[in-house]
Order: C-alpha cells, then structure tokens, then sequence
C-alpha cells in the first residue's frame, strides 16, 4: 500500500511541479524591465543593434516569462531579443544584459571579463555574486521581498551608467 | 483507503502562501513598488526551514483564515504526525499522540510556549487545553518544531516544541464575532498601538459551546454504570460537556525591553469515572502569566536576551456525579517562578549559544473533598510545606559550525538538576470542614522527601548534519534525546506506595530529513525516524508467593517507533495551492512479556490533504481532509501480560473532510465573512477509550457536521 501511495504522490508532484507558475521569476523578469530602462549603454552600442538583446546564461529558471514580457516591450526603442545559452561561447552577438544563473558561478570571472569588454550590464541571483563582480544581484530581504546591490566599481568599469533613482533604493557595494 | 486515494489523486497537494501576481498585474508597477511585493510569506520562509537542523512547520495568520481553523488545537490536529484523542479528561479533554506514541492523561509530550513563554502546569509537568485558551484569531503564527527538543526547551520536549505567538504583527487591528450549531459562539478583538517608542499589543476573546448530546448508551455497552450514576437508560450528555474559554493577553516593546501579561480562564465539563447528572462536572482553570525581557545587541556579533516570568494556576472541579450538588470537589493552586538567559554569538562561521534557566516552583496545593464518598476515600489535601520549593536549574549549550558553503555541524547538551524537595500529604485531617470529626484512626498524614534518582542530574545530548546539496536542497541528519522527570503526582504515588523514586523518562531519536524547493512554487519534505522511547512511567504488575499479584509504577516503558513522513506542497496554478502529507509509522511494545501486543493509540498511517483557490480578489475557497487507520485501546492486565485484555474497542479507520469560503472586503466594506463546514461528511468521529474513562468502552465520541459563521471588522 505505502508503494502505491508514494508512486501517486511522485506522479502527481511531477504534474503538479510542471504546472507551477514561478512568481518569484515573475518578479524578476520585472525588474530586468526596470534595469534596462534607468541602464544607459555606450550609444554606439545602442545604435549599432536592430534588437536590444538580452542572454540568459545557464540554467533557466524563468521558464517562457522573458519572452512572454519582452515580446511586447519594446527597450530603447527596439525590440527584444532572448537568447538562451548554457555557456559564453554560444553567444553569437554580445547582448546588451546577461542574466547568469546560479550554475555559472565557476565560469563568473570570464563573464565579468566578457561583460566589461562588451559593455554588458550582468544580473544575478546568487550570494556573493555582487561582491564577485555582477553589477546588479537579487536577494531576498527578512521581509521577503526581492532586492538587489549594486556593485558600483564593476559597473563603471563595463562602462555602464546607472541612474541615480536605482542607486538610491539599491544596496550599493 | 482507495477512496483516499482517489481524493488524493484528483485534487492533489496545500497551501503555498505565494503572493499572487501575474506578470500582467506588475508590468506598470514602479521599481519601489515591485521592491514591496513578497515573494513567499515570512511563515516559509525557504532559506529559514532549510538551515533549521529541525523538521518544522509554520502556519500563518494566513493559513488560519484561509482554511478556517476555529482553535490551535485543530491546527495541531491538522499536523503532520500530530493526531487528537479527546477522552474528556478532568485536566484537559485535548490530548494528542505524536509520531506513533501516545501518553494518556492531558497533553505533555511537546512544549507549548506562547510569545516564547512556556505554558506549563506544574502539577503533572503537562500543557493541558484548559489552561491554554488564546483564541485562533489572535494568532500571527505557530511554529512547529518536531523532534526531540529538550537541549533548547528542557524537561517535556519529547517530540519538539510549539510556539504560539499572538504578538507579532504590530499593524493589524480586527474584531471577530462569529457562531454555529452546537451552541457555538466566540468574539475576538486583536489591537496594536504605538506612543512614542512604545508599541503595544492586545488581544482578548471568549468562546462557548454546548458540547456534543448523545445517549450516554452510545458510548457504553455497560447498562449497570450508567444505572449506577442514576441516569436513566436514555439518559444523554446533553447539558454534561459544555465548554467555554476567556482570554486576554497584552505586550509591550520598547527598544531592548518587552513584557508581556496573559490571562486564561475556562471552563469545561468532564466525565470522569462515571456519567455525570444535574447540570454535569465542570473544571475551571485560571490562570496568569507575567513576564518581563530584554533582546540587547551588544554588537554585530553578540545577542543577550533574558526573560523572567511569574505564575499562577488554579483550578477547581466540581462533580456531579451520583447526587446532584453532591459537594464533591477536587481544587488546586500552584505558583511559580522561571527565568531563563541565553547569548548568541554569531559570525561567519559559528553560531553559539549559551543558556541558562532556572524555574522554581513556590506553591502546590491540591485539596481533594469528596464528602458523599465515605471516609475511606480521597479526602484530603497533598502539597508542598510553605518553606520548600521545586527547584529545577539548567544549562545549555548549542554549537553550529559552517564547516563548508555546503556542510553545518550542530552540536549542543543541557544539564538540568532537580533538588529534593518535600511533599505532604494529608488525609481525613481537620483541615478540611467535612473531614473534622474524622476519629484518628481514619487520618493519615504523609510526608516524603523526593529525591531524584542520579542526584537529580540529567543530560541531554542533540547532534546534527547539514548538507546542502545544492541551494534548493538540504539533507539533515538528526540525533537528539530529551527527558521528562516524574511529576509530583508520581513521586506522591511513589511515597505513599513506598516504592523507590522514580528515573526521568527518555526518548532517543534518530531523523533523516530531506528538504527541498524543487521549484520556487513546489517544495518538499521527507522524513525517516527511528524513535526510542525508555524508561516509561507504567504500571508495572508483579507476582510474589506471599502477596500474589500487585501494581505499582516503574520505569518499565519501552517503544520503539520506525515511520517516514513525506509532505509536499505545491501552487499547481497562481490561484490554486495545495499541500498534502502522509505518515506511516510501526511502533512496537518492548515491554518485558508485552512484545507481542500492539501498543495502544499508535495509527499506522495519517494522511492530510489541503486544497485552496483563489475566485477572484475577494474570494478564497479551500477544503482540508484527514484520514487516520484504525486505533487500538491499550492491553491491561492485573495480573501476566497474557491474561490482560483491550480496554475498549479499536477505533476503524476515520476520514473527515473540512470546508470554509472566505470573503474579504465584504461589499467593499473592511468586513471579511467566513462560511465553513467541519466534519462536512458528518462521520461519526470516535477517540478510543483511556484510562479516564473506562466504562466508555465504545470510544468518546466528537462533534458530527458543524457550521459556523465569523465575520470579521479590520480597521
């Protein structure tokens, strides 16, 4: 009996897990939306692109929620483009924002070389990943709401400029 | 069981407190907005439970309303391993089994604290629902801790710690009125308040009922004591278990400093030995806490927070039983008084903790006065003298070292020590109006000095293992034990027996815990223990030539329980949560010649299921569902193991199902409405008989299908 009961539990927790909506991500995806619009790039770098491109690097954990956003936004006047790759090397074309996940933690060193030669504004969600170079990471208050640091220096060094309004409400490192 | 199934299967896992967005709703949010919304309740907390070396659980204000829990007792009743017999015991009706074990009596295998305050009675060391009346309404949240708890909690934690805490929520003011069948009615006024650096809390509310009304027939086969009561054959308990609970608690913080006041008053009909007549026995309990702490940080590293506590307890029963008004009446008072310190040391890689606590018992005094009984009953009174105390003194310790990103050990042990102390007791002596002209041959006066076995030390060891196999998954290895020291009333039984003392109970537990947020929406949690329980305060028969047969108490005791518990909850849809948990645990009698007898009021399997959606805005409706296999009464003997017999029936297996729809702002208004049903399949819900109440052989029944209303004003 506890077989079968544990195989229905394990079927249903599949199905159910498949369903399950990621409002964290949700809120997340949101705030990218919000980065890109108080994040001026180098104006060659704007110019230069028919899309604004935006890579999620490693695991993805935000599901089908950038492209249900994105597809109708439209950032610094151009479209959006997601691209989803498992590594630095399947990037075609230097996007404008790098989403790294949590398994890239390995790979972040050359990210961050990447980044700062490519003008990219890089976005995490993993401890310590400010301290180590990410320009913008989220993390999860006593209250349970998401905020984020800012990692100031690195951002300067990407060429990157942040307006003063996220500054203000970001923890700045 | 198929039907369980299929309930299961078709609607699936719980309550996942997700705020609810959708991506639609937060698009034209600003940044300050977005950085307001909570992404998980501050209840489930995921990071928080993970790095707890503990299985626990946390429900919410949320979860209260949502699921329509009309008392903390249907919330425990409602937890994983947690499972209620209700034997309408004179000390407290409520008593539940934990992970296959089972204590007869009022409730006192977890520690019940409420706002971190414990909630104990000193007489039998146990948490009786009588003397615990805060109304679910005032409840912010109650955390759960399960395992062996006695490094942190002392003395009692045998399977882990409750707490109840009714001031947390500085900004939430609301009034409840609410009502049902069964005579049902309750009003709670929750209020906070802030002058200058001071914020204060009050709570306050009552609840009444009119008690099950069935044909005391029901509950027995036995005609003869129900004729010997002088209840007619018909007769019903109607009128004979009515209940009804008083509450006020209030606290206060300012910067480093709290205090905190509660008052508990109920009171409760009983049956106890036989049926009650005329308006029925009745218990009432008052009771009052007092408390003053601080919570100082002295720097970024280091935490010291003490708290002190004053104590009453009085209760006083009332009989009803074979005369009506017959005077019959069993009373006690206790007073007492605790402090307890702890500093936390925290830096990158530690956690330590130091504690210490000391609680003192000032006063116990219970008067027993049963003048239509005869004289060779239990007048009398038994009591600690004036100059003496129960002196309880502790020290703990607790380590945790973040050995890796990956690895925490957890190390800790308490010593607790009991002095002696002395117990009087008193019987057919002048003290009493009723006994005065009692001839000195049927007077006894008792006095005893406990001395607790070991020098009255006792140590208490917990270990465990953190692994984080990934940030989303923690595996927890678990090795911990706890003590319960025999009560007063034991080493009472033991003086006047003139049997030795007796040694503390132990329980040694060993637990895997795997817990894991497989998606942000979708987490986990499964247990294996291995609990062994030694040293059992029973009833112990032995054989002699000389005497035949007696019974006396020992530490005699031995079970072993081996279970596993898996709980998952999932938000199948942004509107639609669900939960569901099962536990199936074997436990074993070890008891020299008891081997081959199941041990009493130990369920195999427990199943709960938990289902919530969201309608729209204004609108939540949610069903909870129980089910426990069958039960079984504890083997009795007076003689060899072999000759004994159930007490009473085994219960079958019982699966009940609960409803409640909620309606927040009600016509736009701050009223929030809330319909519900309990036991809605109106099953006949049985408990199995203890030894309170023998003659119930058939089991105590509970309440069939109950309908209530509550409407709540928040402002």
């Amino acid at each position: 009996m506890m077989k079968k009961i544990l195989k229905y539990i394990t079927v249903l927790f599949l199905i159910s897990s498949l369903w399950a909506q990621e409002t964290e991500y949700i809120l997340k995806s949101a705030f990218l939306e919000k980065f890109c619009k108080f994040t001026e790039w180098e104006k060659e770098k704007i110019d230069s692109s028919a899309y604004f491109y935006i890579t999620l690097l490693g695991e993805n954990e935000f599901g089908e929620l950038l492209n249900d956003l994105f597809s109708k936004l439209k950032i610094k006047d151009k479209p959006v483009k997601i691209q989803y790759v498992q590594n630095l090397h399947e990037i075609e074309i230097p996007p404008h924002l790098i989403f790294i996940s949590k398994d890239q933690k390995k790979n972040l060193d050359k990210i961050i070389q990447y980044s700062k030669i490519n003008n990219i504004l890089t976005v995490g969600d993993t401890e310590n990943y400010g301290k180590l170079g990410v320009h913008i990471n989220f993390y999860i208050t006593q209250e349970n709401t998401l905020h984020f640091t800012i990692n100031l220096a690195s951002v300067q060094s990407a060429r990157l400029r942040i307006n003063l309004l996220l500054l203000e409400i970001a923890k700045v490192i | 069981m198929k039907r369980l199934l299929s309930i299961i299967i078709l609607s699936s896992g719980m309550l996942f407190n997700q705020e609810k967005i959708d991506i639609d709703d937060i698009r034209n949010l600003s940044i300050l907005e977005l950085m307001k919304i909570k992404i998980v309740t501050a209840a489930k907390n995921p990071e928080d439970l993970l790095d707890i070396p503990a299985s626990v659980a946390v429900i919410t204000a949320a979860d209260i309303k949502k699921y329509g829990y009309r008392s903390y007792l249907e919330i425990l009743n409602h937890t994983t391993g947690f499972y209620m017999i209700n034997d309408y015991h004179y000390l407290g009706h409520k008593n539940f089994g934990v992970r296959g074990f089972f204590s007869p009596g009022s409730f006192g295998n977890v520690i019940i604290l409420v706002n971190g305050v414990p909630q104990l009675s000193d007489e039998y060391m146990d948490y009786p629902d009588t003397k615990i009346t805060v109304p679910v309404e005032a409840i912010d949240r109650i955390e759960i801790i399960r395992g062996p708890m006695s490094v942190m909690y002392g003395n009692g934690a045998f399977f882990g710690a409750i707490n109840i805490i009714t001031n947390q929520d500085s900004e939430k003011n609301s009034l409840t009125v609410g009502g049902g069948n069964y005579g049902e009615n309750h009003g709670t006024i929750h209020f906070s308040g802030k002058t200058g650096e001071i914020e204060m809390r009050l709570n306050a509310g009552y609840s009444k009922n009119t008690g099950i009304d069935v044909k005391y027939s029901d509950l027995t086969s036995n005609h003869d004591i129900i004729e010997y009561s002088r209840n007619d054959i018909n007769a019903t308990t109607k009128n004979m278990l009515e209940s009804g609970k008083k509450y006020v608690d209030m606290s206060f913080k300012k910067r480093a400093i709290f205090g905190l006041f509660s008052f508990n008053e109920s009171f409760t009909e009983v049956l106890d030995g036989i049926p009650s007549i005329g308006q029925g026995s009745e218990i009432t309990h008052i009771a009052a806490n007092m408390n003053l702490g601080f919570d100082k940080k002295i720097n970024s590293n280091l935490t010291i927070k003490g708290l002190a506590g004053y104590y009453t307890h009085s209760h006083r029963l009332d009989y009803e039983r074979i005369i009506v008004h017959a005077g019959d009446m069993d009373a006690k008072l206790s007073r007492a008084l605790d402090f307890d310190i702890t500093a936390n040391y925290t830096n990158e890689k530690y956690k330590i903790l130091f504690g210490g606590y000391v609680r003192s018992v000032e006063e116990l005094l219970q008067i027993a006065d049963f003048p239509l009984d005869g004289l060779n009953r239990a007048d009398g009174e038994i009591m600690i003298p004036r100059n003496e105390r129960i002196l309880t003194k502790s020290l703990y310790h607790q380590t945790t070292w973040k050995v890796t990103h990956k690895i925490d050990l957890m190390g800790g042990f308490r010593i607790e020590h009991l002095s002696p102390y002395t117990i009087s007791y008193n019987r057919g002596l002048a003290t009493l109006d009723t006994t005065a002209n009692l001839p000195p041959e049927n007077r006894t006066n008792i006095t005893g000095r406990v001395k607790p076995p070991g020098d009255g030390y006792a140590l208490t060891p917990r270990f465990s293992l953190l692994y984080k196999i990934n940030p989303k998954t923690v595996i927890k290895l678990m090795v911990g034990s706890a003590i319960k020291q025999p009560t007063f009333m034991d080493n009472l039984r033991q003086i006047i027996m003139q049997r030795p003392f007796l040694n503390v109970q132990k329980i040694q537990t060993y637990e895997m815990n795997i817990t894991s947020i497989l998606r942000q929406n979708c987490r986990t949690n499964f247990s294996i223990f291995y609990n062994k329980l030694y040293d059992l305060i029973t009833a112990t028969n032995e054989f002699s030539p000389e005497s035949g047969w007696t019974i006396f108490s020992a530490n005699s005791g031995k079970l072993t329980t081996i279970g596993t518990e898996i709980c998952t909850q999932i938000q199948i849809h942004p509107k639609l949560n669900s939960k569901f948990s099962i536990s199936y645990q074997k436990t074993v009698n070890d008891k020299a010649g008891f081997e081959t007898y199941k041990p009493g009021y130990s369920p195999d399997l427990l199943a709960f299921l938990f289902l919530d959606y969201e309608i729209n805005e204004t609108l939540t409706i949610s069903m909870k569902g129980k089910y426990i296999s069958e039960i079984k009464t504890e083997w009795v003997t007076d003689t060899s193991p072999e000759a004994g017999t159930r007490l009473g029936e085994a219960i079958p297996a019982c699966l009940t199902l609960d409803g409640n729809l909620m309606i927040s702002n009600l016509l736009q208004s701050k009223f929030n409405l809330a319909l519900g049903m309990k036991n809605g399949l109106d099953r006949e819900i049985r408990y199995p008989t203890t030894a309170s109440n023998t003659w119930i052989e058939k089991g105590y029944l509970d309440f069939g299908r109950q309908v209530y209303i509550n409407l709540t004003y928040d402002f």
